[in-house]
Formats: structure tokens, sequence, C-alpha cells
């Protein structure tokens, strides 16, 4: 007993840690998040200046910073960029349309989930990056073929976060719902869509990620244009600095899209108390 | 015009004109309503939960339902309310015994059932159901919140409010369609002793304001005693006691009358168990 009351009266102390976050965060909002990549960063243009880290193996922040400077003003990597952006977000739009519907319609109904869930419970389980040699035969290295491999990857997060999270909604709210003689329509709307929308936004983020993660295979793979073709090519070339300027490229596209995916959350859920400011 | 005052009756010139803007937005259905069951039984997999119960409940009664858990209290409610439909038997509303209308009977529930992602004003008016115009529905919303004491709160969150707070908004949201039967399956009982019994004022006032017929499922003899015209007790799915409580309302605990009838009726109660 007086252990336990000894290892509370101790917490506070061990607690300080998240109170010095607080003290940053009220004095410069919403630098926080960026103090570790700005040291990492840091250390590799020190590391890099100093000699430590070869150009030809992993060239300096500042080449890499110059390198995206030369490619804005060639145009070369804002239509790059354009051309990536747009491809991730008609896969993106087709694979994930498709998933909220068959996730609706399967967490509404019985019958299409009997019809159609266990197919996509065993289409899920193929690594869409397998289907590369059979897509290539399909579409060659068209924008079909990206389209096809990202649709494919958002596909399944999506609906199946979609899918549980109908299902999950709270059975007491929708017999309530039921018993005050509210209808289908605005049963679905006022019950079932935002009991499920917690749900349904993992299965957005999960999405995000993987459309990315698809989008630079497929590119890196088949094209002719974009940032993963800009990568594959610089390779060639032996262009190290547009490689490294490549892949932080996708890391602020990602970044990017998951904090829109989450402005987007916090702007639907703010009922949620997991999601009130503090 | 003419065509008005002929509908109210042909009184011609002489009739008073309402105009019917400035009448109250009253339902034209009455403010309460009977119900009768007749030999209603529900069996869950062979077993009879309720074994051809007959109960006859009058307009604007307010009958208390008592029993151990199991007993089948809360199957009736919710065979009354329509959640759950019957085995055999009948249930019959209205003078004319009628089957039941959409509205005729709301429930309130054991927990709030609040939905968290809509504001309190936007709770409440779910209870119109599907039908009014929005502004009614805002308007029903507003007055039912003020009759539960809320009326500041419409627009937050049901997460920021208090237990005995959310069942005042269950409560007008039940009430906010004007039902002729309002019944309660036990929406006290989650809630602190000192929370329920000014739960149990404001439901005795609000069903004396508005005359509805009230049906609580409760496992709390002295509230039962409380607030009800009558108490029935429910054993192995029938009605075996169905006593009249005729104490002055806003009966006082612990008046020597009060206690009799709480021995009386808890005695009756353990009377099985012995």
């Amino acid at each position: 007993m007086t252990d336990i009351t000894q290892g509370i009266a101790y917490l506070p102390r061990k607690l300080r840690l998240p109170s010095i976050h607080m003290a940053l965060s009220a004095r410069i909002p919403g630098l926080v998040p960026w103090i570790v990549p700005a040291i990492i960063i840091a250390l590799w243009q020190a590391g890099a200046s100093l000699g430590l880290i070869k150009a030809e193996f992993l060239p300096a922040p500042s080449e890499v910073l110059a390198a995206g400077y030369r490619l804005t003003l060639s145009g070369e990597l804002p239509e790059n960029i354009a051309i990536s952006f747009k491809r991730a977000i008609s896969g993106f739009l087709v694979g994930g349309t498709l998933a909220f519907g068959f996730g609706l319609a399967n967490g509404l109904s019985r019958t299409t989930e009997k019809l159609t869930d266990s197919t996509f419970q065993m289409v899920r389980n193929i690594p869409n990056l397998a289907l590369v040699p059979l897509v290539i035969l399909w579409f060659g290295i068209d924008e079909g073929a990206k389209l096809f491999l990202t649709a494919f990857g958002v596909f399944f997060p999506i609906y199946i976060n979609t899918f549980h999270g109908v299902r999950n909604v709270d059975p007491q709210l929708i017999e309530m719902a039921r018993s005050y003689g509210i209808g289908p329509f605005n049963l679905f709307r006022k019950v079932v869509l935002p009991g499920a929308l917690p749900s349904i936004f993992v299965g957005l983020r999960y999405a995000l990620g993987i459309m990315w993660l698809t989008l630079i295979v497929s590119e890196t793979i088949a094209a002719t244009s974009g940032i993963g073709y800009m990568a594959m090519h610089a390779r060639e070339f032996m262009l190290v600095d547009i490689v490294v300027l490549a892949i932080v490229v996708y890391a602020l596209l990602g970044k990017l899209a998951d904090s829109a995916a989450r402005w987007l959350e916090r702007r639907t859920l703010a009922w949620n108390p997991a999601y009130h400011k503090i | 015009m003419l065509t008005f005052a002929a509908e109210i009756g042909g009184f011609g010139h002489e009739a008073p004109f309402i105009p019917p803007a400035i009448a109250e937005p009253e339902p034209e259905r009455p403010a309460a309503l009977e119900f009768a069951v007749y030999g209603l039984t529900k069996t869950f997999s062979g077993r009879n939960v309720l074994d051809s119960l007959d109960l006859d409940v009058r307009a604007g009664e307010f009958v208390a339902i008592i029993g151990r858990s199991g007993c089948g209290k809360s199957t009736f409610l919710r065979l009354l309310a329509g959640l759950d439909s019957p085995t055999s038997g009948i249930v019959a509303f209205g003078p004319e015994g009628r089957e039941r209308h959409g509205s005729d009977v709301r429930v309130m529930f054991q927990e709030p059932r609040l939905l968290p992602w809509a504001s309190i004003a936007e709770n409440v008016a779910i209870g119109a159901g599907d039908r009014p115009e929005p502004e009614t529905r805002r308007n029903q919303a507003a007055l039912a919140l003020g009759a539960v004491g809320l009326g500041d709160r419409a627009e937050e969150w049901p997460s920021v409010l208090s237990g005995g707070q959310k069942q005042r908004v269950a409560l007008a949201r039940a009430l906010v369609s004007g039902p002729g039967i309002l019944a309660l399956d036990e929406p006290l009982g989650a809630l602190d002793a000192l929370t329920r019994i000014e739960m149990q004022g404001l439901l005795e006032r609000v069903w004396l304001d508005k005359g509805f017929t009230a049906l609580m499922v409760t496992h709390d003899v002295p509230e039962a005693i409380a607030l009800a015209d009558r108490v029935v007790l429910i054993e192995d799915g029938r009605v075996t006691l169905d006593l009249r409580i005729d104490l002055p309302r806003p009966r006082k605990r612990g008046t020597p009358e009060f206690a009799e009838l709480e021995r009386e009726v808890l005695a009756r109660l353990m009377q099985r168990a012995s």
C-alpha cells in the first residue's frame, strides 16, 4: 500500500517533461514538431561541411536545396511534382470512392456484405506491388498502370475502416433514433455516418500513406515523368543531390497529405473530447 | 374565412375568431393516451419472459412497474414502445383500442443515449422525428430544453454535461414531440442519490404540467411510491400486485403513510425470496 502511494507521490516529478513541452509550445506554437527534423538537418549539414559524409554518398542539405532551386528554375521540379500529385489524387479518388461506397454498402447491408466481403478479404492479402509485372503487361507504363496500382492500394484501408466504422456505431443510438421515428435517410445522416467517421478517418490516413508508397514504387519502375522517374533518371547519371531531393519532396508531400487529413479530422470531429484543444 | 367559421361549428359572426397564428402550436392529439394490454406474452428461447400479462392504464396516469431483475418489466416496456414485438397478445391504444401510431409512445432509456456529435439542441430536436420543418424543430427543442432547465446550454456538446444533465436532455428529447405516453426504463438508475431525488421532482413537475401517461420501470420502491398513482409488481411475467397510491403530491418521504406503503410493497416483493 505505502509503495503505491509513494509511487504516485513521485509521479508529478517524473511528469515534468510535458511541462517543458508546454512552455515551449506556448512561446512558439506549432514549431515544436519541427525541432527534431531541424536538429537532424543541422547535424547532416555539419557532417557534410566537415567532410565526414562524402558528397557522392549523401550530399549536404545545402546542395540538395541548391538542386531544388536549379530544378525549380528550369521548371523540371514543379512539373514533375504536379504530375505525381495528379496521379496520387486521381488514384486516391478512384480507389477511395469505390472503397467508401463498398464500405458503406457492406456496413449497412448484410446482402452486399455476403456477396462481396469475402472476395475483398481474399484480394486484400495480395501485396499491391506484387501486381506490378501484371499491371505493366496490362497497361504498359502508361498512366493507367499508376492509377490502377494507387487505387488498388488505397482501396483496402478505406474499405475496411468504413465497413468497420459503420458496423460499430452504437446500436443503442440506432435504436433510440428509430424509436423516435427517424427514417432511414436521416438515420444515416445523423447517426450512422457521424458515428463511423472517426474510423473512416483512420482509414483515410492509412490510405494516404499507401498512396504515396505505391506511387513512388510505380514511378520508379515504370514511368517517363514524375518525382519517382526524376529520381531514377538522376541515379543513372549519379546525380545524388537530385535523388535525395526527390526523397525529401516525397516526405513533404506525404506530410502535407497527412496534415490535410488531420485538419479535416479536427474540423469534423470537433464534438469528440479527444480533439478538443487542451 | 367563411369556410373556417363553418368548420369550427357554424357560429357565424358571433363566434370569437382566433387567428391560427396566435393559437398555441399544440399538437392536435390529446395530451394523454390510455392503453391496455391483453394476454401479452413474450418468449425468448423457450422461456416465457412475459406470460399472458394484462394491464389497463388510464389516460394521464403515472404507473410504476417494479419487480426483481429478469421479471420481464423492461421487456414489457419495450413491447409497449414497439421496440420488440410480442410473441402473442394485444397492445391497444386510446379509447377506441387502436394500434400504436408513430409518436404515441416515447422512451426514456436508462442511458441518456445522446448523439455525441450533435449539439444539445440538435439532440433534443431528434425527438421531434423527421417530419417537422427545421424551424419548428428548433423552436420545439428550445421549449423542451427550457422545461428541463437547460435552455442556456443548447449549443454545447453533450460531453460537457454531468450524468444528471444528460438525463434531463434525454427527458427533453422524449417530450419534444408531445407524446401521449412516456415510457421510462429506469431512467434514474445510474444517477447519484441527490441528483436522483432532484430528477424525480423534475419528472413529477413535468408530468403534472404536460399531463401525459407515464409508465416507469424502476428497481427503487421509494421512487415508485414517491411518483406513481399505481405501483404494479410483475413476477414471473404476470402482474401480481396492483397498488393504488393516494398520498397527496408532492409526496414527502418519511411520513408514516409513506413508510407504511414502502414497507408493504417491500414485504410483498421479498415474499418470494423467503
